[in-house]
């Protein structure tokens, strides 16, 4: 498998195990609903269904994570770059420097701008996990095969 | 560089491309790649499926005409290997660049095509 190919299947495995916390959460919730599985002392329902409402912030802030790991290591690997350019500024240069379509920065750059704001607070136009991987997997696939 | 300049680029493109490899009797199929760019809309432009000597293809894909640095970009993909080349338009003129972004150092012509087919690793 190609570094691009790796990192692509990366972003996959982390939207996989979203969803499968998701699935176990929600399996979790119901089987204490109804009495057939008690909850730690220390948590309440809600901390369940809050806990729910946050599996795909909480996953997207590591896709994003992963994705700008493999920019790092192909800024100042193939690219040979000493410096560490703050995430907006790797993610355009890297963009420039593949040539890439204006729509696929603009989409990865929505990805990054979301997840921000789920760090830092702030606002930024919401992006589902789905999305957000799309936007990151096409992204990378402009990165060369082997790397 | 406005949508329309763009299609007739890449149409001449493709007709080049078409007419090298009939020459030397490669089967050529044609097809009509539908894009969607933010600035220029919805539009088609003609794409090519280049079946090669050794069971490899190569196919020639317009990606867009609104990219970063360049006035339009069209791949040139391998397969089943997915090596890469890239034709950027700029200045009215295709240039040629490895996957690594390394400008070719000859002009993209139909010698330059033919060599370039025989260099990638199609496995």
């Amino acid at each position: 498998m190609s570094a691009t190919q790796a990192a692509i299947v990366l972003l996959k495995q982390v939207v996989n195990q979203a969803q499968a916390a998701a699935e176990a959460l929600r399996h979790y919730q119901g089987a204490c609903e109804s009495g057939q599985a008690d909850l730690p002392s220390a948590l309440r329902l809600s901390d369940l269904r809050s806990c729910l409402e946050d599996v795909e912030g909480t996953y997207l802030i590591r896709l994003f994570a992963s994705f700008e790991a493999t920019l790092r290591r192909y800024w100042s690997g193939p690219l040979g770059r000493k410096t560490r350019p703050q995430a907006k500024h790797l993610v355009d240069r890297v963009a420039a420097h593949r040539k890439m379509p204006h729509d696929v920065l603009t989409a990865a750059d929505r990805a990054r701008s979301f997840r921000n704001a789920l760090v830092h607070g702030g606002v930024a136009p919401p992006m589902t996990l789905a999305e957000a991987r799309r936007a990151l997997c096409v992204y990378l696939s402009y990165l060369p095969r082997d790397w | 560089m406005k949508r329309d300049e763009w299609i007739t680029a890449v149409t001449g493109l493709c007709a080049d491309v078409k007419r090298w490899s009939e020459a030397r009797g490669w089967w050529v199929q044609s097809a009509e790649l539908a894009l969607s760019e933010r600035r220029l809309g919805d539009y088609t432009v003609p794409a090519l499926m280049i079946a090669l000597p050794g069971a490899q293809r190569l196919h020639l894909d317009p990606i867009g005409a609104d990219i970063i640095g360049a006035d339009g970009r069209v791949d040139l993909l391998i397969y089943p290997s997915l090596n890469r080349m890239i034709l950027l338009r700029r200045g009215g003129e295709w240039r040629l660049f490895t996957d690594s972004m390394v400008e070719w150092p000859l002009p993209w012509d139909e010698d330059t095509f033919v060599k370039l087919v025989a260099a990638l690793p199609g496995q």
